[in-house]
């Protein structure tokens, strides 16, 4: 069966399902008609009452937009105004404001309110105005007074949401979230993010590596793998880690009894390609009570003697559903008998975290807010071991919206018994890029024009300093378009053709490469376009460059040091060369190029960068498989493809989008990932992880290829390889299985239960 | 309807009719409810998103631009808002049960065997995945629309696609097997 027929299948199969009478277009009629008597009461409730609380209980005795609203509460990111100035005009749409209710609790400046134009003024006017000079907006964050003044200036900010909803929709709604988000968030049925680990000592026999490429281990007879982190010595969580001699990974299965997946962590112990499983942690025992609580896991960690296992946990029992993320960790000094040391909690569900010099940094994302009183507290103010976060940890940015709060805590792994620091900052967040010296949050608002927020906390041995605030034109593809060098943040986005022209900021730089002409500045420019930017310290513009790749999007990046290199993608890929050195003035240096393009750059030795990513036809544009590239970038202004290697039978991998599933160790000359192929005749869909080697003279070489058995195709995305010396284990739910590197020829096998 | 009188309507809807605009919505609310169904696998959620998607758009439709691109427009305010809601299940049980139970719900009422296959097999997906062949499906969108829809890339829209639909004839194969 092909994709069309397919396709037609399920357009057919779906139109007998009845339509439910609540949706058809009468109903809607007489909806809309109820709700914009409502929309009424409630612009009049708000002029009539200069007290914020009361007007906003008076609207919640609305019951059914209630209902409504509070959907918009989660889903509160959706837009808005991002920048004060924004805020303002927008607001201007709702003739029976009172301005200055708004200044007292929003912390809009009077400036900006009087200049909030007439009635009829749109986000379509306000954006060229809030963009006309710069590409890029930064705001500070703040912390409330107390509880009660927090919650007035939430509800308030409710308020404008609520206000403004009619402008969130037009063209262009539905981009405003990346993708990348979702696809973290919603892959929670399987366990996601694997591979292999890194800053494990203890009493194992090899001194800890820092990370795979910079590994410099003496002890080469048996060099391991660890997870393929974006950052040097920054280590990231994952389903798989191994420390030279054991094996630990999370193993996930559908109970189909239960409806529920139930989840274990498992140690074996690997010696030269034998393998024992010592140990199985049910994680279930963590779930107190079956009924009421549920829980989610999601990636751990290794450090020392400890298992650090991120999960959330939803208790459903109360009213509030209160959703929390849990840090369990486990004391494994003896392997066979790991013992649960101390689990700290913090509300919110799990998003992301960090270990780095030994302090972990955990974000978690609290979005059930409720404020149909101003007590109790904790139904707005986010929690950390069950103590809710004082008013001095609270930083809101002045243009504060009714969106989630993200948690940030830092923990000291020497002696994990409470957090070091805790900073609750309500946000849009989404994805984490994390330095040597800060997390960043990143999301992709919505508005007229596509733009990132970015916000800044500052980390030095577990202090958190919540920074500055910036918003950007454009969207990042992922959080390997950020990089922090020498206290600048580099960042390549694109923007959406559909948003140019109200961004007068395309330098014309003549060339290929650029817009070619100031006088198309003011031309629909019908293409995307790519920006770089350095922000400094404080999230100010130092320098960019725009107008990059006209009608194409960034596919991928990669920086060392004052160069950056970055993919985009039409029929052909150049990968861009840019030379960063100084701030204010990035410069291209040359471009590369190519058929296809690279979804993951990896520098893989002195003067070789690695891309993984997919061969496409530069005429026909159709997929000719995946594909290694080879880049020689001993000089960045003149970049060449050493060789490609396109696997034929290849469809997709995880490797595309998972930097964590791929083991890759430049110095042990080893690439491994799993891609599924499909067979042209049976439409056969098979998984086969695979290692190559690179060779200087003959390119890559496939050094093995084994096939992943049919039981584990459901869980595509949970297949792992990582080494230990001189063999290859390769994990899936279901088993373990190891070979010697190169062989096909499996030496032992344990199956997890 | 026509494409004149589409833009007809959209040009009264803006001027708060409510009429033209509830005759935009029977064009597309049959393709509307699908794809929210099969992108949430609940009924009740399904019926909540597209309410809510009325509800936006009637209140946004003056800023639509382009009165041609209503459909993709306001298909592009319905996946929005269903990817927010998936948000919403993501560390919520009740949306296991519940796809337990639309499942359930499937096969008690739809006697028609091959659709049913179909609809399970659909059912395997993630919600990713799911989402994906929801707009390509009902939505008409081609890979680098439902990229640009999702803020992602074409290339990984056309993979995951092709995952997706793999996995669906890959359990079609086993059933019929």
């Amino acid at each position: 069966m092909n994709e069309q027929d397919l396709m037609k299948k399920i357009s057919d199969a779906t139109k007998d399902i009845p339509i439910p009478d609540s949706i058809s277009p009468e109903n809607m009629k007489r909806m809309l008609e109820e709700h914009a008597s409502e929309w009424n009461t409630f612009e009049n409730n708000n002029t009539i009452s200069k007290d914020k609380t009361s007007s906003f209980n008076k609207s919640n005795t609305i019951g059914k937009r209630n209902r409504i609203i509070r959907r918009f509460t989660a889903a509160a990111c959706v837009v808005l105004c991002l920048v004060g100035g924004v805020t303002a005009i927008q607001l201007g749409n709702n003739k029976n404001r009172n301005e200055s209710t708004y200044d007292m609790t929003s912390g809009i400046s009077n400036e900006e309110t009087s200049d909030a134009g007439a009635e009829e003024s749109t986000t379509e006017k306000t954006d060229p105005e809030s963009f006309k000079d710069e590409l890029v907006y930064h705001t500070s964050l703040q912390s409330p007074s107390s509880y009660d003044a927090y919650y007035n200036t939430l509800s308030t900010a409710f308020q404008e949401y609520y206000n403004s909803i009619a402008t969130i929709t037009n063209d262009d709604i539905a981009v405003y979230e990346s993708f990348e988000t979702d696809k973290e968030s919603l892959n929670y049925k399987y366990s996601e993010n694997f591979s292999i680990e890194d800053s494990v000592s203890s009493d194992t026999r090899l001194e800890p590596t820092t990370n795979l490429s910079t590994d410099t281990a003496e002890s080469t007879s048996k060099q391991f793998s660890s997870t393929n982190t974006q950052e040097k010595n920054i280590d990231e969580g994952d389903i798989i880690k191994t420390d030279g001699t054991y094996i630990y990974k999370v193993i996930s299965k559908f109970n189909n009894e239960t409806g529920h997946t139930d989840q274990s962590l498992t140690i074996t112990e690997t010696d030269n390609g034998s393998l024992k499983l010592i140990a199985t942690i049910d994680l279930q025992e963590l779930v107190k009570d079956k009924e009421k609580e549920y829980l989610n896991f999601y990636e751990f960690y290794l450090y020392k003697n400890y298992i650090v296992l991120m999960y959330t946990k939803r208790d459903y029992s109360s009213e509030n559903n209160i959703t929390e993320t849990n840090i369990v960790i486990y004391d494994i000094k003896d392997r066979a008998n790991p013992k649960r040391k101390k689990i700290l909690t913090q509300s919110g569900y799990y998003e992301s975290s960090r270990i780095s010099d030994g302090f972990l940094y955990t974000v978690s994302n609290f979005s059930e807010t409720n404020l149909d009183t101003p007590t109790p507290y904790t139904n707005y103010i986010p929690s950390v071991n069950g103590k809710t976060i004082e008013c001095s940890n609270i930083y809101y940015p002045r243009n504060i919206m009714m969106t989630t709060t993200y948690v940030v805590t830092s923990l000291d792994l020497s002696k994990p018994t409470d957090f070091t620091d805790t900073k609750a900052i309500p946000t849009n967040g989404g994805q984490t890029y994390v330095s040597d010296s800060s997390i960043y949050f990143f999301t992709t608002l919505y508005d007229n024009v596509t733009k990132t927020e970015i916000t800044k906390v500052h980390y030095n041995k577990g202090i958190l300093t919540p920074g500055e605030n910036a918003i950007i034109a454009g969207y990042l593809y992922d959080s390997f378009a950020l990089n922090e060098y020498n206290g600048h943040l580099r960042i390549v986005a694109t923007i959406p053709s559909n948003n140019i022209t109200v961004l007068r900021e395309i330098t014309p730089l003549g060339g290929e490469l650029m817009l070619e002409d100031s006088a198309q500045q003011d031309v629909e420019i019908k293409e995307d376009i790519n920006v770089i930017y350095i922000l400094d310290r404080d999230m100010k513009l130092t320098g960019k460059l725009s107008g990059i790749a006209p009608g194409e999007q960034i596919y991928s990046a990669r920086f060392m040091g004052d160069i950056g290199y970055f993919v985009t993608f039409r029929n052909v890929d150049p990968l861009f060369s840019v030379d960063l050195s100084d701030p204010t003035n990035p410069t291209i240096l040359g471009q590369l190029k190519i058929p296809g393009f690279s979804n993951y750059l990896h520098f893989y030795e002195d003067g070789l960068l690695m891309g993984l990513g997919e061969e496409i036809d530069e005429y026909t544009s159709d997929f000719l498989g995946l594909k290694l590239s080879m880049f020689d970038i001993s000089n960045p202004s003149d970049v060449k493809e050493q060789d490609k290697y396109i696997i034929e039978d290849s469809e997709f991998s995880e490797a595309q989008y998972n930097h964590k599933s791929i083991m890759i160790d430049p110095q042990k000359n080893i690439v491994g990932f799993v891609y599924c192929s499909m067979d042209n005749v049976t439409y056969d869909y098979n998984n086969y992880y695979v290692t190559y080697t690179y060779d200087k003279e003959k390119g890559f070489i496939e050094t093995a290829k084994y096939p992943i058995p049919e039981t584990s195709l459901s869980e595509y995305n949970s297949i792992r390889g990582v080494y230990i010396g001189d063999y290859l284990y390769i994990a899936t739910n279901t088993d373990l299985t190891s070979y010697k590197i190169g062989s096909t020829e499996p030496i032992s096998k344990v199956y997890f239960k | 309807m026509n494409q004149e009188e589409i833009i007809a309507h959209v040009l009264l809807a803006k001027n708060g009719n409510s009429d033209s605009f509830c005759k935009l919505y029977e064009l597309y609310y049959k393709d509307m409810y699908h794809f929210a169904y099969y992108t949430l696998g609940n009924q009740q959620d399904a019926e909540d998103v597209i309410s809510e998607t009325v509800l936006d758009a009637f209140k946004g439709i003056r800023n639509l631009k382009k009165p041609e691109k209503f459909k993709s427009w306001i298909f592009q305010i319905l996946s929005t808002k269903c990817k927010r809601q998936i948000a919403v299940y993501i560390s919520n049980r009740e949306h296991l049960k519940e796809n337990n139970e639309t499942e359930q719900l499937i096969q008690d009422d739809h006697p028609y065997a091959e659709h049913l296959d179909v609809r399970k097999a659909f059912s395997k997906l993630n919600d990713n995945e799911k989402m994906i062949v929801s707009l390509m499906v009902f939505a008409g969108y081609n890979s680098r629309e439902t990229a640009k829809i999702l803020n992602s890339q074409e290339g990984t829209i056309r993979s995951t696609k092709s995952r997706a639909l793999t996995k669906m004839s890959q359990y079609l194969k086993e059933e019929f097997a």
